[in-house]
């Protein structure tokens, strides 16, 4: 079943994340309508592979420049102001504009695969009232477990729970 | 309305009351909005006609010529990407040293950025003799195997910009995405959908924030050396030049400067009207102004710094060229203009040492038209100004515009005017997000509780 509670202060929403870790739930699914640092931290939600995603795009960015500056050079040989063909100096913009592009481009890319976006449906649980002004934690657990559940969501005191007997209904939630 | 924002100063403001506050500036539009509107649209679409005659009959309905090749066109073209510069700058540096004062003013730079990158990037390509053959800067297979020139400034300055240009977009939307899908949650029907589609079916779960900061973050890392290094290499299709006036080692840091400056003459005046017409008094507050005052100042007197040391080369190098050019740049045909400039960019803005006046938002608005004005000014001196008087003094000449460059230029700048009103009508110009998340903060600042530090 799912258990979705709504907190309208980042604290009360943060109370009731300790209160669940403490019955070990470590990883409920949390709602925030601004980042919340503190409540990340506390969730210890994994660091994000997006930084790989940059630092790949822009290494791959940084040897494109120099494959496209020099082999280019290298197929119009034009000689001008006595510079080299292959002048390091002026490659050297080049790149670093390409790197910084890739890296860009990289990033958006690895932010949307990983979030898997964009998404049609939504998260079971998920109320619009997370997007603007509320806090959301819903917990999947056995109908066993749900008092403990409950109890551990009002540690923080949640302005208002409901519970769900399967994931489908909890998508009824959505305005 | 007016009194529960009054009843606010005394309470910290709720999201709701955040969320009301920032989504009325997404309300419908007025009559007037329509019209002025039309009124911006008449004029590009003169300046539009204005090019369209400059394109039949040729470049000679300027007033180019030799020895001023470059003159209103490439002076427009700095101009607008300094006023883009200082966009993705406020937003990327502040956002790293984790400034209190960024979540308003934030959004509202970085669409400038967006819009003015734009509206530079029309320049180069107004200032071709035949307009049409402006894909050639771009490296692409051809029969007369030609490739750009990678050693030239241009190309680089080709490369910058557009690098830059796709960085501020991709930088501006990823920060407006949790804000869209704010909108989408607080609209129905179609309106939903399509906030819903431009959000990606964002949800704000614990992951997608994770991911969310890791990529703006490092963006804004990545955004901020990108800041510096574009108008350098703008400034490098002067100092690259051995033309007195253009050669001049000081000049990547002094556009660079100029530019910020510039741009933040312009969010001075975009916040002032958005917190005019969208009654955002609780959201950007004098203390925003105070802060972004004082960055002006700090810009103001790193360019009287170059102005100074520029001055000292051409008395110290005792090169009779440099200083024929700095003597006409004084007290020759463009003085109006340079003195302009030293009043615009100098000396008023000196009385920002005033923590009232950073205050007084009518003077906040009077600063940050003189800034831009003394900017363009400055640009204009250097780039025209420099070419009037080369090392032949039989090659000296004077430039003055044409009306074709006047409506061209008065057409610019309906363009972005009318690009930023359209655009403030989709996406919110304050971010919701942020605000909510320093919320608490503000308040104290507002209320004298806490002192506001930058």
């Amino acid at each position: 079943m799912l258990v979705v509670a709504w907190y309208a202060k980042e604290e009360h929403f943060l109370e009731a994340i300790t209160a669940l870790r403490e019955i070990r739930i470590r990883h409920p699914r949390a709602f925030m309508p601004f980042l919340s640092e503190r409540a990340i931290e506390t969730l210890d939600t994994p660091p994000s592979p997006t930084r790989y995603w940059i630092l790949l795009g822009g290494i791959f960015g940084n040897f494109a420049g120099w494959a496209l500056t020099i082999m280019l050079s290298i197929y119009w040989p034009h000689w001008v102001g006595n510079k080299p063909i292959i002048s390091i100096p002026p490659f050297l913009i080049i790149c670093f504009e390409m790197m910084v592009l890739c890296a860009a481009g990289a990033g958006l890319m690895g932010f949307i695969l990983h979030n898997r976006l964009p998404r049609l449906d939504y998260y079971p649980g998920f109320d619009d009232c997370f997007a603007l002004d509320h806090f959301g934690l819903a917990v999947e657990c056995p109908s066993s477990r749900r008092e403990r559940v409950r109890e551990a969501l009002t540690a923080g005191p949640a302005e208002f729970i409901q519970e769900h007997s399967d994931r489908s209904s909890a998508t009824s939630l959505v305005n | 309305m007016a009194v529960a924002r009054t009843q606010l100063r005394a309470t910290e403001p709720t999201f709701e009351e955040i969320n009301q506050g920032v989504l009325s500036t997404l309300e419908p539009p007025t009559r007037s909005f329509f019209l002025a509107a039309g009124g911006l649209a008449l004029i590009v679409a003169l300046g539009t006609a204005a090019w369209g005659y400059q394109i039949y009959t040729g470049l000679g309905v300027t007033g180019m010529g030799q020895p001023v090749m470059w003159a209103f066109y490439i002076t427009n073209f700095v101009v607008w990407v300094g006023l883009g510069h200082s966009g993705t700058l406020i937003s990327a540096v502040l956002y790293l040293f984790r400034s209190r004062w960024r979540p308003s003013v934030y959004r509202a730079a970085e669409t400038m950025t967006v819009f003015a990158l734009t509206t530079a990037g029309i320049f180069p390509i107004l200032h071709l003799g035949r307009a049409w053959f402006f894909y050639w800067l771009a490296f692409y297979p051809n029969e007369r195997v030609l490739q750009p020139d990678f050693h030239s400034p241009l190309v680089w300055d080709a490369f910058a910009i557009g690098t830059y240009l796709t960085v501020s977009v991709i930088f501006l939307y990823l920060g407006a995405i949790p804000d869209l899908a704010a909108v989408a949650a607080a609209s129905a029907g179609v309106r939903r959908t399509f906030y819903r589609m431009l959000s990606l079916g964002w949800q704000g779960t614990d992951w997608q924030w994770r991911n969310f900061s890791a990529a703006y973050l490092l963006l804004a890392g990545l955004a901020t050396p990108l800041v510096i290094s574009v108008h350098s290499v703008v400034s490098f299709d002067f100092a690259m030049g051995q033309l007195p006036g253009w050669h001049d080692t000081i000049f990547a840091p002094y556009f660079v400067a100029s530019a910020i400056y510039s741009g933040l003459g312009m969010v001075i005046m975009i916040l002032i009207v958005i917190r005019r017409l969208s009654g955002l008094h609780q959201e950007i507050t004098p203390w925003h102004f105070d802060q972004l005052g004082k960055l002006t100042l700090l810009m103001s007197l790193i360019i009287s710094y170059a102005y100074l040391m520029e001055a000292f080369f051409a008395w110290y190098s005792m090169d009779p060229y440099e200083q024929t050019t700095f003597s006409m740049r004084y007290f020759g045909p463009m003085a109006p203009l340079f003195w302009l400039m030293v009043w615009s960019n100098s000396i008023m803005p000196l009385a920002l040492f005033s923590r009232r006046l950073r205050r007084d938002l009518r003077f906040m608005f009077i600063l940050g038209i003189f800034a831009d004005i003394g900017v363009w000014c400055d640009h204009f001196v250097i780039i025209a100004g420099s070419l009037t008087t080369n090392f032949m003094p039989s090659q000296w000449g004077f430039y003055r515009p044409s009306w074709v460059e006047g409506a061209i230029t008065a057409a610019s700048i309906a363009f972005f005017t009318l690009m930023y009103i359209a655009f403030a009508r989709i996406v919110p110009v304050i971010s919701l997000t942020e605000i909510k998340q320093g919320a608490r903060w503000l308040h104290r600042v507002r209320t004298g509780l806490r002192r506001g530090t930058a």
